[in-house]
């Protein structure tokens, strides 16, 4: 047998842990009228709240809030700043069962229509023009066979889907990179019906330093990263910086005309770690219209693998206090089905990277989260704040409110 | 490191580990962050707490808590009108929040006789400080996260 090398030895156990893995889900697959377009999908063996609805958290309410919860939670628009990044059989029903009005789908990753252990695209190729341009092809055929599911590209559309009972999905992306240095492409993926666009991921990119970058190399926004800014404001588009680097975050409020949106993100005065905002950038995007979607991973809320949804209200009522509860939502980043390849090939994407970026005890990290496993966990916001004395006007602008109005104030 | 009373968790972990050379995976970038010690910490011979799905009342077996040694613990657990749990689904992660690391043994937790009792084995607290047992606990459809702060070796 040759020697390996390290990623060698990780492609091959995923390969075998994949075999494992499909097998645990043929039940799932059979148990489906017909095959999805998206080819299946791998998942995680051992994450019952792929198909199990979250905990329902006991906050300690009174019948009469809890009775006040539910007809709230029925009534609101419930929008979530990055709700998954992937596809899965049960994604839509959980999202029904949470009362999802809409939220920020984000695409141009793992490649929607091929989710599978046999044919994931390689970290390297994330966000490429190839890989964005085959998932907004796909998007409307995977969201057809949901029948409770609908593409929503505008505020009409959230408020339609509302209204007939759908779960929307906004389609974004979460990086730049498939344009290179060619503004052209923003608008060949507003035409295929992206609406949101972060700016950076972690690594700093042609357009604005991530997250990742280090302090004195955070440079905001470049000159082409500027006219990112202007041309999605003049098409329509939310600009995001859920990864960006604060600086990037300040920059781009204030080039913008239009307020913009950090989707999920932690804040490094709460959790001191690097994929989070400061205050700084938070009050910046604050004072220009925008709003900021509060991250649900354990370790950027409470700095541990695991957290309950109290941890969540937490961070959520601690963003309310810097800089109002107009600018306050939340943004989930589930990424639940997530295959080991994904996982494990991630460190091939950028040594030195991955080497800073932290590890996972718990994985998916929304396992490790309590009352916030999947989608259907939305009521459990709901039922928190008013266990703090939220008023219902108050809870309808955090759980999409916020996010409804940049959307309006944005693309229309 | 965690566990959990479940077999096929149990052997999915035994794949990974053979599999894998490490036990920790990275895909992202939320790092997990040192804590701050909680106020007040001092040494207890029972630790007790409860939200409002569960009550948790926890013990080293060998008195006062020793460091270095493995050692086992006893769990009571109760619901919110005070009934024992019988079917307490735990997954066990006991960390050093201030030093962002684990312990060196795996604890396995058993079932006692006496109803809401559990017994876990294996523990070793194996530097002097603060010690945080995170309790994930399942019982039918509800679960909490019961977090137990512990002082070893320092008075």
């Amino acid at each position: 047998m040759k020697n390996m090398n390290r990623r060698e030895v990780i492609e091959l156990a995923a390969k075998a842990t994949a075999s494992l893995v499909v097998a645990t889900q043929i039940p799932i697959a059979m148990g489906m009228s017909k095959s999805p377009p998206y080819g299946g999908y791998s998942g995680h063996p051992d994450y019952p709240y792929l198909t199990k609805p979250a905990t329902v958290f006991d906050f300690g309410l009174t019948p009469d809030q809890e009775a006040r919860a539910a007809e709230l939670h029925k009534n609101i628009i419930v929008f979530d700043g990055l709700m998954e990044c992937s596809i899965f059989p049960n994604l839509v029903p959980l999202l029904k069962q949470g009362g999802a009005t809409s939220g920020n789908l984000s695409i141009g990753i793992s490649g929607i229509s091929s989710f599978t252990p046999d044919n994931v695209i390689k970290p390297e190729d994330w966000w490429t023009w190839r890989v964005l341009e085959a998932d907004l092809k796909a998007l409307p055929k995977v969201v057809n066979d949901f029948p409770d599911a609908v593409i929503t590209l505008n505020h009409a559309d959230i408020l339609a889907a509302k209204k007939a009972g759908k779960v929307g999905m906004m389609p974004g992306t979460q990086n730049t990179q498939f344009l290179g240095r060619d503004t052209s492409y923003l608008k060949k993926a507003y035409d295929m019906g992206l609406r949101i666009i972060q700016l950076t991921y972690n690594p700093t990119n042609f357009v604005g330093s991530g997250s990742l970058e280090k302090v004195d190399a955070r440079y905001g926004l470049s000159t082409l990263g500027e006219r990112v800014v202007e041309e999605m404001n003049a098409l329509g588009m939310l600009i995001d910086t859920g990864h960006c680097s604060p600086e990037t975050m300040i920059k781009a409020a204030e080039v913008s005309t239009k307020p913009i949106a950090i989707s999920h993100a932690g804040m490094i005065s709460k959790v001191n770690q690097f994929r989070a905002t400061s205050d700084k950038a938070l009050k910046t995007v604050a004072d220009k219209g925008g709003v900021y979607g509060v991250i649900s991973t354990p370790a950027a809320i409470a700095g541990s693998d695991r957290c309950t949804v109290n941890d969540y209200l937490d961070n959520i009522e601690y963003a309310i206090n810097m800089v109002g509860v107009e600018h306050v939502g939340f943004g989930s980043d589930f990424i639940q089905p997530a295959t080991f390849e994904q996982i494990l090939t991630a460190p091939a994407w950028d040594p030195k990277i991955a080497a800073s970026i932290g590890s996972f005890d718990v994985w998916p990290w929304s396992d490790g989260h309590v009352g916030w496993e999947n989608g259907s966990a939305y009521p459990n916001m709901t039922r928190g704040l008013i266990k703090r004395g939220y008023s219902d006007s108050d809870i309808a602008k955090i759980m999409g409110g916020n996010f409804m109005r940049v959307i309006k104030d944005t693309i229309g | 490191m965690a566990s959990r009373l479940n077999s096929s968790s149990l052997m999915m972990v035994a794949v990974a580990a053979l599999l894998f050379s490490s036990s920790t995976i990275a895909i992202d970038s939320y790092s997990k962050v040192p804590l701050q010690r909680p106020n007040g910490l001092k040494p207890q011979s029972v630790y007790q707490t409860k939200s409002y799905t569960f009550s948790v009342l926890a013990y080293s077996t060998e008195q006062p808590t020793p460091l270095n040694a493995i050692h086992s613990w006893r769990i009571s657990i109760k619901d919110s009108k005070g009934s024992a749990v019988t079917d307490a689904d735990t997954v066990i992660d006991i960390t050093m929040p201030e030093h962002l690391h684990g312990m060196t043994t795996i604890p396995v937790i058993s079932r006692l006789e006496q109803p809401g009792e559990y017994l876990v084995e294996g523990i070793k607290f194996h530097m002097p400080g603060w010690w945080r047992l995170n309790l994930d606990i399942s019982s039918g459809a509800k679960r909490d996260l019961i977090r137990l702060d512990v002082l070893v070796g320092e008075s």
